[in-house]
């Protein structure tokens, strides 16, 4: 078995223990089912492979001898998409219970309750606000919640796509998705006590602020704050309040935390609504999968990259210094 | 001739404009200073309690309550908003209060019976609370009226202002003696630590 992993010094609590008594033995059963599902997808890959090329060769010849190939063709193709499937399944399946043991686990070790799939998330309110954009198809994954600092909070991953329709020059008609957000929605309990809503929206240049504010609920509030005002624009139903929960400090925080996390300083939106503070963070990767499953489980870089994927929870916890009582 | 009338109407819809900018900043103004008697009421309100009950315990500090109930009563003197320099006392008055309160509540640090009231803390709490609004409403005043004020003051609204009678309004700025005092540290430390201070404040029954 691979050495123990050091963790991040960030990590808010220790989870060597946790992952020497619990997680590793259990990755380590689990790595024979891992070298089984390897080789299954390497064999069905074969056959896929084969398939293709027997399909590629009865093709050839029935061009040369004029016989017919449909069935050789059929049967091919039944045989490639038999085995992609079988292939597609049995990684998911893997991966799946790696992915509840290590992710799973973990979550627990810290506090948190991780559900991978099926869960309930309050995901209405960022459409309303405008925090993501408008779409046709979601995927919500991976939900964590639990408390950090007193401060209770929720997420989950996202994939969010617009429909477009388009003809070729046959006259049929496309349907395709486009991926217009990927990223983490975050609803974080705050300090402060308000009534109205407030939302903070990446900068758009001018006529894009123009545009885009004329859907908006709520007054446009400008802040003093140059900086902030280059890169947010903030929407609200009182002016008084939106300053009260936007204060000099809280503005520097949101910049510090944009420059930090996700893609840039134009990945950020954040909404006040109802006692809460909501988050959506464009990052362009898959988070708390754990890996892909061609490598030993229990690799210490699985480990060390999820401690740090969960990190930016409480370090968005810490950076806006949501658990402040004295509400500054 | 045209060409005189075209311009002449030309510049009239101009100031017109300008006329109608301005009476909007006006009016953004009064909503903001009106947004900020509503805060400022919060803190009229609370003073009748954090007043009573420290005159329980503060028998020494008779003269910072008297000018609290004064600071109090000057705060709440009625004023016309649309006239700059009433609306500067006003505002002179609710910035003595606000450092009047802060005062309080320090003093009250070196009465420990007060401290440990739980009515008290709450007070203070409240305090910290209404203060952040009132911090929030100054900042949406200030900013109103530094539009209003750019608008009356930059030619040609100078004298679109003087017909229409709208003036500049005052900022409403905190002067907070206290904050200006330089920092005692080892004031803090010796707080922080719980290591009594030479020449401390009278304590409760002394």
């Amino acid at each position: 078995m691979s050495a123990q992993p050091e963790l991040s010094p960030q990590a808010p609590h220790d989870l060597s223990a946790h992952y020497r008594q619990h997680i590793a033995p259990a990755l380590a059963r689990m790595e024979r089912q891992r070298r089984q599902a390897v080789k299954r997808i390497i064999v069905l890959g074969v056959l896929a492979v084969t398939a293709l090329g027997a399909m590629l060769a009865g093709d050839l010849i029935a061009v040369m001898t004029g016989l017919d190939d449909f069935f050789i063709i059929a049967g091919a193709i039944l045989v490639i998409f038999a085995a992609l499937a079988g292939a597609a399944m049995i990684y998911k399946q893997i991966h799946a219970k790696f992915k509840q043991v290590l992710v799973g686990g973990i979550c627990e070790a810290m506090g948190l309750k991780f559900s991978p799939g099926r869960f309930r998330f309050a995901f209405a309110p960022f459409r309303e606000t405008g925090l993501v954009p408008g779409h046709d198809r979601r995927n919500l994954e991976d939900r964590i919640a639990g408390e950090h600092n007193g401060v209770r909070f929720e997420l989950c991953e996202a994939l969010l796509e617009r429909r477009t329709e388009r003809q070729d020059s046959d006259g049929n008609t496309k349907v395709e998705y486009r991926t217009v957000f990927r990223g983490l929605l975050m609803i974080y309990e705050f300090p402060k006590r308000f009534q109205g809503r407030t939302v903070v929206v990446p900068d758009a240049t001018w006529l894009g602020n123009m545009i885009v504010g004329l859907g908006r609920e709520g007054e446009r509030v400008r802040l003093e704050d140059p900086r902030f005002e280059r890169m947010f624009e903030v929407y609200s139903n009182d002016q008084v309040e939106a300053r009260y929960l936007l204060t000099p400090t809280f503005m520097e925080r949101l910049q510090r935390l944009a420059e930090n996390t996700g893609e840039g300083p134009r990945s950020l939106a954040a909404a006040f609504i109802g006692s809460r503070l909501l988050l959506a963070l464009r990052c362009g990767e898959n988070r708390f999968e754990g890996g892909h499953i061609f490598k030993p489980f229990d690799q210490p870089e699985r480990l060390e990259k999820l401690v740090e994927e969960l990190g930016i929870i409480f370090e968005i916890i810490d950076t806006l210094d949501l658990d402040n009582r004295s509400r500054i | 001739m045209i060409w005189i009338a075209i311009v002449a109407g030309f510049m009239l819809v101009l100031a017109y404009l300008w006329y109608v900018a301005l009476i909007r900043r006006r009016n953004r103004v009064q909503e903001a200073l009106s947004s900020i008697d509503v805060q400022l009421r919060k803190r009229h309100d609370l003073l009748p309690n954090v007043l009573k009950m420290a005159e329980r315990f503060m028998a020494h500090e008779r003269e910072l309550l008297a000018r609290l109930t004064e600071l109090r009563n000057q705060a709440q003197a009625p004023y016309d908003p649309r006239i700059g320099e009433q609306v500067r006392q006003h505002l002179d008055a609710e910035g003595s209060l606000q450092a009047g309160l802060r005062q309080l509540f320090a003093v009250a640090e070196n009465y420990p019976e007060l401290r440990s009231s739980e009515t008290m803390s709450n007070a203070q709490l409240t305090f910290n609370e209404v203060e952040g609004h009132i911090a929030a409403a100054r900042r949406f005043y200030n900013a109103a009226v530094t539009e209003l004020n750019n608008a009356v003051q930059i030619f040609p609204g100078s004298l679109i202002a003087g017909f229409a009678r709208v003036q500049t309004m005052p900022f409403f700025e905190i002067e907070d003696e206290a904050a200006r005092q330089p920092v005692d540290v080892s004031d803090v430390l010796g707080q922080s630590t719980g290591v009594p201070q030479e020449g401390a404040s009278p304590k409760q029954g002394s």
